[in-house]
């Protein structure tokens, strides 16, 4: 649909009758708004001074929007240096681990227990061992 | 419609609008406040919604733009107020539907609706002698849609100019021309005596 002129609202405009009726709405306001009761000027007076008294909210944005950027750029740091720096056992350890699971269950227990075994291997053997053989 | 009581000075009123930019923002409220009270009492229909909306929309253009320039307060004002007003009318509209659903719930049935809408211009302006004109077109105001409501208000009524009345609805200026010419045409039929 195509919309109609909009008229201008001068003295002058073709749509007289849309400018009288703009003509003669804006002044009614105009009055209306100039006899407002004393209990509600009273009133908005007192909206008007509890608005400019309120405290400023200040403008986080330009603090926020750094900080954040920041955040973001450390977290991204950090997560790429964290692998470049990791210990360098770890790939034994993964290693490990992945013979671990083709083992079956016994080689799995002397797996874990390698330490305990290191340990037997270097003791002295005991001297009734020893008598025996 | 007895448009008599209209003085003659006012004609031209729309147009003759000198922009005077203010001082400071207090006084930019001080010269707008009536007028807002007035666009929000039409749009609300209640006196005190239409304090708090001016309110709200005072501590907001305060807390918010008073660093803007002096010039871009007005549509800022307007804006914050327009959209204070459509809250308030959905807020209304959604506590009106639930009240009148737990009312119709309710086992005495009585008590009626908390919210009563309040005949918007009981009280319009006594002293003012074009009365029942004012009240007659606040009503014909009133029943446009939203979009129109609004573009009449800023633009007419306000006198503010296309620019500045679509920084405030959030719109495009050929929007503006088309909400007011439709907002016109609705109430030159609902306002025929005034012709």
């Amino acid at each position: 649909m195509k919309p109609t002129p909009t008229p201008d609202f001068d003295k002058n405009h073709p749509d007289r009758a849309a400018a009288n009726l703009a003509t003669h709405a804006h002044a009614l306001f105009a009055i209306a708004s100039e006899h407002i009761d004393s209990d509600t000027l009273r009133r908005l007076r007192a909206a008007r001074s509890d608005a400019l008294s309120a405290p400023r909210r200040r403008n986080l944005l330009p603090v926020l929007v750094p900080a954040g950027a920041l955040a973001a750029a450390v977290l991204a740091l950090a997560v790429v240096w964290h692998p470049l720096h990791a210990p360098s056992t770890a790939p034994a350890t993964a290693g490990t681990g992945a013979m671990l699971v083709s083992a079956d269950s016994s080689e799995v227990d002397m797996a874990q227990n390698l330490d305990f075994y290191d340990w037997l291997a270097t003791q002295p053997q005991p001297a009734s061992a020893a008598s025996a053989q | 419609m007895n448009l008599a009581a209209v003085p003659q000075h006012s004609e031209g009123l729309v147009a003759a609008r000198a922009p005077e930019l203010p001082v400071t923002l207090e006084t930019f409220l001080a010269q707008v406040q009536r007028r807002a009270f007035r666009v929000a009492e039409m749009g609300l229909g209640n006196v005190d919604d239409a304090l708090d909306a001016v309110q709200d929309a005072m501590l907001r253009l305060h807390q918010h733009y008073r660093q803007h320039p002096a010039q871009e307060w007005s549509p800022l004002f307007w804006g914050i107020l327009r959209r204070r007003i459509t809250d308030l009318q959905r807020r209304r509209k959604v506590r009106s539907i639930v009240v009148g659903w737990l009312g119709s719930v309710g086992d005495d049935g009585e008590g009626g609706p908390v919210w009563e809408p309040a005949d918007p211009l009981a009280d319009p302006a006594r002293e003012i002698a074009g009365r029942a004109a004012y009240a007659d077109l606040a009503r014909a105001v009133r029943a446009l849609p939203r979009r129109q409501r609004e573009a009449f208000m800023l633009r007419v009524l306000e006198g503010l100019d296309v620019a500045d009345t679509a920084r405030a609805m959030g719109c495009s200026d050929g929007s503006v021309k088309t909400h007011l010419s439709r907002a016109m045409e609705a109430l030159r039929h609902k306002l025929e005596d005034w012709k």
